[in-house]
């Protein structure tokens, strides 16, 4: 990040630009004019804060696991407990998690067998606020403590419009709490009444009840952010109460018979249902006189909320599959499905999904005998299905009357509006028709095997929520009305594979090596609107574009910036160099300051220049990229030499694009903070990565600059290095042991991005960067008993 | 083992029956039957909702002022900047510029709300049948100035009449501009026969008679502007029998106009100003809308204010600290030379309502944060001779902003002014401070010993030798703009941080109890015009000069100019006018109405936009395309929603 020379470069630079730098005498001005005379005076005493480094830590993660197992000939059991400590990247991050997982099966009778799983945790969780955005981008003047290692309140000494991000480190002014417990019980039971047959009923019930708590009070990041006096309405405090339950119940009957010998038949009945709910109660309060009330003494008071939320869903499924295997080597199955969900609109709730797949041993075969000594296995794989999906949240297919309150005229009145999804009476099941071809092969005696699959996928319906025209009025002013739709045709083709070889094998050294490989492509084939070739919601990164695939990012594609000597062609589009130059499909130069553009439909030309110049818009757009990857390869190797052993993961994702909003925080005036490595353009930098540094800049400076942040996101990296050692067994026996490991692991030792973009940054992260992978290393051991 | 299979078997089969009878949804957000609007409770919710985009959208946010605003003869960017370039300057203007996309939403969504209205009127059960009539005008006067808002951006857009719970329009066809101004006039003339004289409830944000009267007069000018005729008879003919009609009974229509121009802008006539005829407004302090959102205010001031604090070793308190202005951030519109020079400043007190020149600091005597003798600063020599005044200045404060002062009723933190300091007064009396009523309309010009404002952006020009004997640091306006008077500087030109400052337009702001905000310094809620009697009184000589009357014109103008005048008798010997011509008239919009959401609409209807650009804001003139731009262009996101984008187009962008 800059720091004093170059923060002030950056300063002067900006300046420069619009003349109102020359020379080091002008400095104190522009600090003053940017930030605060008291910032130029820190400056002076070279106070800098790497902000982002005082947030973050390096942290203490504790595990502990304990597990138990036995019983008796009819009831089995298990128990295990769980304590883990984990101290987050952020200062007063902390996460401590209490698990047990219980296991009980009894064997009742012959025929009747029961049992239940019980998983239950508890977490407690302190969250920080400062987020590593903010942080980065800060203004890095000042001190964040004072001489005796308080946190002052004001970085800058004198300039209390800037406070300090640590204030908040401080327990006593802010807090941010989760508590979470977690319920899972799992029940069963197992009839087996006659040889063959087999029902089970069961029933898997969740039960999450989460508390957050947070806490704003006096000497707060909040507090001293706001006016002197107007702190006090910064305070507040907040509970904010969640349950969610939802249980699944299943009734499985299987009848297996062999009605002649070779033939195997399974015949298999499924009933399914599941019902969901979750609630939410949020109250709040700002009259927060102490510090010491915390959330626990919100009153009923006129700046006290509360609000509920409720939400419910039910679906219902009827199965049944047939399977059938002639001498092991011929298999066949086939499967219909009827389901229902509450989800979708009354008329259209419930379809019908068929399968049926089949498998061929072909080493089994007797022409197959000659291969024996090399071939252990080869098998083909052909299967069709189709599913579907009801991907929607709760009461989008119905529409209601909504109310709330608005001001007007200084009064309290109430206001109506109807929901934001409107009913379509045709909304139906997302259906995926998948056709799967496999072939499983392993030879020389186990040392090679090879799994790979190829498939082709069309969804018909994908479900979408398409914005209806304001002209109908919308939601509100910013949100318009939508109706969920059975959008688009996609097809989805791919290939997948998996490669386990022994490499090497020998008394003292082994190598085991696993290669998996899997590729899919995707793109759109139909709209279910006439005459487009696209359909978009705004305010959405995502475009659905026929020939791309669905989640594809829509947006100005950039072409560099515009450079000395470019003059005369930056002013057709109204730029000027160290402008941001944007790649306009069908926008030809014909030549220095003119262009054109070919009307697609009548060939006609359109000449633009300086005087008729062309806007970039959205007309403008293009398809970036997708943001799932076209391919991923693993890499596991396993080395072990005697009593050693070490494991190697290599993994790369390619060609996926995400969105990494860092890159958009670049302030081209260059008072907020931003990496070294944000190359920007000046006159004497000619860099084709940031637009020009101006102090005159505004947030709407650079619209294109938010095209930016669409990255190619491929990488390659490291995943974890875990190096082991065992103890040899007869230091083991004396203590009882009969497993004892050593072992140390890092976690992501190298990475590497394809984009120059992201530095220091972790591709896997998906663009996120508030809580960025770590590089984390782990030494721990396995006893066994 | 039979008899216990068969138990088990039956339970579940009697639990899975229980279970799997039904697929639908429990949802808590259902009221029966609601969706009909048939009772008043809901019908009426559905009218309101239709105002919430005047006061939380469009009359209170920069981006529909830009809009309204910009592009005009009026405005210029600050220090030469980029911010919101499109709008003020057509540079870049295009489909997905925000402000033009959004006033386009907030338009067709209180549409949408008033059409429910209008539709399903017939519906309510309960409700009594003459407050539904009076109601319903309130939602067809709506309706009309929405759709009036619209083809006036937009041209010629589609009507939008329907109830989205009826019938959904996904392919939308364009209407003519005949069959547009004449849905708009019907609207409002049902508008005026079914509204009261007095708002329902006594509410002043509801529109009431004289409200559809006056949009009916400003919808003919405006239409007049496409050439329209009514029956053979001229849209200026109509807009000019309007006018005059509602100005000759304009007190049978509840209506005013103010016999002092400062009576107009005084901070105290704010609530209820006798002269609006219809306005955005939102939450007042002490009212149970204030704790439901107070900051639910105007932030315009800090866009159209400058930051005084840009000369911070002499002015005291930053953007963020600045009680009486409010937190003066953004600081990026500045009127252009015209609007300063169109203003004879010497005897029109329009100048000093419209624009804040002088710069001064407060006490809060009360609480004892800030006695006088705590905030009298005395201005070191360095800091005197780098600006070039008079060494040994002692500057007072000019106001007082404890409430206590003056009597709180609301309680809370509140900071406004209604009295301010004698010139020259030295002691600590709460008691020897004179009332005003606009803190912000300081003296004009401000006298040379002057010891209560710290900056002073002086309209006539001063030389170095007049601005070293007075003790505040001077600064020509017209030193802030590059040669040729056209564009603001972008850089110091003096030395010093003054190249920041402008004239800073002062109708958005306001000091008053009800409108101050703690949480947020940048928002002020106070009422805002959407259209005053004096718009039709303009109104009313444009149409007569148009008609070619500019004799009956001048009766229109110069009661708006007497009642300006700094001396009474200014008015024969400076400020009557005895003819006047189109162009006239144009100014005289400027004096009275500039920053009023009206100057891109009149210009417009007056097709003067590439002439007045020409003269006065070159920067725009240049990219001004007299074929593409009379329209804000249709967004992408609308025409994103529809089946039809390329037969509805986006109006040549």
């Amino acid at each position: 990040m800059r720091s004093g020379d170059s923060y002030l470069q950056t300063l002067r630079d900006a300046n420069l630009a619009t003349d109102n730098w020359s020379s080091a005498a002008d400095d104190e001005r522009i600090f003053s004019g940017a930030i605060s005379p008291e910032a130029y005076q820190a400056h002076l005493r070279g106070e800098y804060v790497d902000w982002a480094d005082e947030l973050l830590e390096t942290a203490m993660t504790q595990n502990y696991s304990l597990s138990l197992s036995g019983g008796t000939e009819k009831t089995k059991a298990y128990f295990s407990l769980n304590f883990s400590d984990e101290n987050g990247q952020y200062r007063t991050d902390s996460y401590k998690v209490y698990s047990t997982n219980i296991r009980v099966d009894h064997q009742v009778s012959n025929w009747f067998k029961a049992g239940i799983n019980l998983q239950a945790s508890y977490t407690h969780q302190n969250r920080a606020y400062a987020d590593l955005s903010t942080a980065l981008t800060a203004i890095p003047l000042g001190r964040a403590y004072d001489d005796e290692g308080n946190v002052v309140p004001n970085p800058i000494i004198g300039d209390s419009s800037v406070a300090n991000l640590l204030l908040n480190d401080n327990k006593n002014a802010y807090r941010n709490q989760g508590q979470n417990l977690r319920l899972y019980v799992n029940p069963y039971v197992e009839l087996t009444p006659i040889k063959g047959l087999s029902i089970i009923s069961r029933l898997g019930g969740a039960l999450t009840y989460s508390r957050g708590n947070v806490f704003v009070g006096e000497g707060s990041y909040q507090y001293y952010s706001s006016a002197e006096q107007t702190r006090d309405s910064q305070k507040f405090a907040r509970i904010t109460d969640r349950r969610n339950y939802n249980y699944r119940w299943e009734n499985i009957i299987t009848y297996n018979f062999t009605p002649a010998s070779d033939h195997d038949i399974t015949v298999t009945g499924v009933t399914t249902w599941n019902h969901n709910q979750n609630d939410r109660l949020e109250t709040r309060n700002n009259d927060i006189v102490s510090n010491n009330y915390l959330w626990y003494n919100i009153q009923n008071t006129t700046s006290s909320q509360t609000s509920t939320e409720y939400e419910m869903s039910k679906g219902f499924g009827l199965i049944g599959r047939l399977n059938y295997s002639y001498k092991g080597r011929y298999l066949f199955s086939a499967s219909v499905r009827h389901d229902g969900s509450s989800r979708l609109s009354k008329d259209n709730r419930w379809d019908t999904f068929p399968s049926l797949s089949a498998g061929w041993r072909i080493s089994d075969e007797a022409f197959m005998e000659s291969t024996k000594s090399w071939l252990d296995n080869l098998k083909l794989r052909v299967g069709y299905g189709v599913t579907g999906t009801a991907g929607i949240d709760p009461y989008q297919s119905v529409s209601y009357l909504e109310s709330a309150n608005a001001i007007l005229g200084g009064a309290l009145v109430n206001t109506t509006n109807y929901s934001q999804s409107f009913t379509n009476r045709r909304l139906g099941w997302e259906k995926s028709y998948n056709t799967n071809f496999g072939l499983d092969v392993a030879f020389l005696n186990g040392r090679i095997d090879l799994t790979t699959d190829y498939y082709w996928t069309k969804t018909r319906g994908v479900i979408w929520t398409r914005d209806i025209s304001s002209i109908n009025g919308m939601y509100n002013a910013n949100t318009p009305y939508n109706t969920a739709m059975n959008i688009c045709e996609t097809m989805n083709r791919g290939i997948e594979f998996a490669l386990n070889t022994r490499n090497i094998v020998t008394k003292d050294f082994t190598w085991n090596s696993t290669l998996t490989f899997a590729y899919n492509k995707e793109k759109i084939t139909a709209l279910d609107a006439p005459d487009r070739e696209w359909i978009r919601n705004s305010g959405t990164d995502f475009i659905l574009y026929k020939g791309e695939a669905v989640n594809s990012y829509y947006h100005y594609k950039l072409a560099g910036i515009w450079q000395l000597g470019e003059e005369a062609d930056a002013a057709v589009f109204g730029k000027n160099p160290g402008d941001i130059k944007v790649d306009v499909p069908g926008m030809h130069k014909e030549s220095d300051g003119v262009y054109y553009k070919i009307n697609e439909e009548t060939g006609e030309r359109t000449y633009y220049n300086a005087e008729n110049r062309y806007a970039y818009s959205d007309a403008d757009y293009q398809v970036l990229g997708h943001n799932s990857p076209d391919y991923t390869i693993g890499f596991q190797n396993t080395f072990t030499w005697k009593d050693f052993d070490l494991s190697v993961y290599l993994y790369a994702r390619m060609g996926q694009t995400f969105r990494y909003g860092f890159l958009q925080s670049y302030d081209p005036t260059g008072v907020r903070n931003f990496p070294e490595y944000f190359n920007y353009w000046t006159e004497n930098n000619p860099s084709n990565d940031f637009p020009a540094i101006n102090a005159n800049a505004t947030s709407t400076t650079y619209p294109e600059l938010y095209a930016m942040q669409y990255v190619d996101g491929s990488f390659f990296k490291v995943k974890n290095i875990t190096l082991g050692y065992t103890l040899p067994k007869k230091w083991l026996n004396k203590a009882g042991l009969s497993k004892c490991r050593f072992y140390a692991t890092i976690t992501n030792p190298l990475v590497m991005a394809k984009s120059n973009l992201l530095k220091d940054y972790d591709p896997e992260m998906n663009g996120e960067l508030n809580y960025p992978l770590t590089k984390q290393l782990v030494f721990g051991v396995n006893l066994s008993f | 083992m039979k008899k216990l299979l068969y138990k088990a078997m039956s339970v579940l089969t009697i639990v899975a029956g229980f279970n799997a009878c039904s697929l639908d949804e429990y949802n808590p957000y259902i009221a029966e039957d609601d969706i009909s609007l048939s009772r008043f409770a809901d019908w009426i919710g559905q009218l309101n909702n239709s105002y919430t985009p005047l006061f939380s959208q469009l009359f209170t946010t920069i981006d529909y002022w830009t809009m309204a605003e910009g592009g005009t003869d009026c405005w210029l960017n600050a220090r030469g900047q980029s911010y919101s370039q499109q709008l003020l300057y057509y540079d870049g203007l295009s489909t997905n510029t925000g402000a033009s996309r959004n006033a386009m939403q907030q338009m067709y969504t209180a549409i949408g709300s008033c059409n429910s209205v209008i539709n399903k009127a017939d519906a309510v059960e309960d409700g009594d049948p003459a407050t539904i009539n009076c109601l319903v005008g309130e939602a067809y006067f709506l309706r009309g100035f929405y759709h009036l808002l619209l083809t006036t951006y937009y041209g010629n857009i589609s009507l939008a009449l329907n109830d989205a719970d009826e019938e959904i329009v996904t392919a939308p066809q364009r209407n003519t501009y005949e069959e547009i101004y004449t849905q708009i006039i019907s609207d409002l003339y049902n508008a005026f026969e079914r509204l009261d004289v007095e708002p329902y409830e006594q509410n002043n944000g509801r529109a009431t008679k004289k409200a559809a009267l006056g949009m009916l007069a400003r919808a003919y000018a405006q239409g007049a502007g496409e050439g329209l005729s009514e029956n053979g008879v001229s849209y200026w003919q109509r807009a000019k029998e309007v006018a005059e009609d509602f100005i000759e009974n304009m007190e049978a229509y509840g209506a005013h106009l103010y016999e002092n121009v400062d009576d107009v802008w005084a901070h105290t006539n704010n609530r209820n100003n006798a002269e609006a005829l219809f306005v955005a407004t939102g939450p007042r302090a002490g009212d149970a809308s204030w704790t439901y959102r107070s900051s639910d205010g105007s932030n315009m001031l800090a866009h159209v204010m400058c930051n005084p604090y840009a000369l911070n070793d002499i002015y005291p308190a930053r953007d963020n600290q600045n009680y009486l202005y409010g937190r003066v951030n953004m600081n990026v519109y500045a009127p252009s030379k015209y609007v300063i020079d169109v203003f004879d400043a010497d005897y029109d007190k329009r100048y000093e309502n419209t624009f804040i020149t002088a710069f001064c600091y407060w006490s809060l005597v009360a609480p004892g944060w800030g006695t006088r003798a705590s905030v009298v600063r005395t201005i070191s020599d360095e800091v005197a001779d780098k600006y070039g005044m008079k060494r040994g200045a002692v500057i007072h404060p000019y106001t007082d902003l404890n409430n206590a002062n003056h009597g709180s009723t609301l309680g809370g933190n509140s900071y406004w002014a209604d009295h301010v300091w004698p010139k020259g007064y030295q002691g600590e009396e709460i008691s020897a401070m004179e009332p005003i009523t606009n803190v912000f309309r300081h003296p004009y010009p401000l006298d040379a010993d002057e010891d209560r404002f710290f900056i002073y952006l002086s309209k006539d020009y001063l030389t170095p030798a007049e601005k070293l004997e007075r003790g505040y640091v001077c600064i020509n306006i017209d030193d802030l703009f590059e040669p040729g008077g056209t564009e603001y500087r972008s850089a110091s030109f003096d030395g010093t941080e003054s190249y920041r400052l402008f004239p800073s337009y002062a109708k958005l702001n306001w000091s008053r109890e009800d409108a101050f905000v703690s949480s947020s310094m940048q928002r002020r809620p106070g009422d805002i015009f959407i259209m005053r009697m004096a718009e039709v009184y303009l109104i009313a000589a444009e149409a007569n000069v148009a008609l070619g009357h500019p004799e009956i014109a001048v009766n229109y103008i110069n009661p708006l100019r007497r009642r300006a005048c700094r001396n009474a008798a200014d008015f024969e010997a400076h400020m009557q006018v005895n003819s006047i011509d189109e162009n006239g008239v144009l100014d005289e919009f400027t004096r009275e109405l500039v920053g009023e959401f009206q100057r891109w609409a009149i210009l417009k209807r007056h097709r003067a936009i590439g002439d007045r650009l020409q003269r006065y804001n070159r920067r725009a003139a240049n990219l001004f395309n007299e074929s593409i731009h009379y329209l804000r262009p249709i967004s992408s996101s609308f025409l994103n929603q529809i089946d039809n984008p390329e037969e509805y187009g986006t109006n040549g962008y």
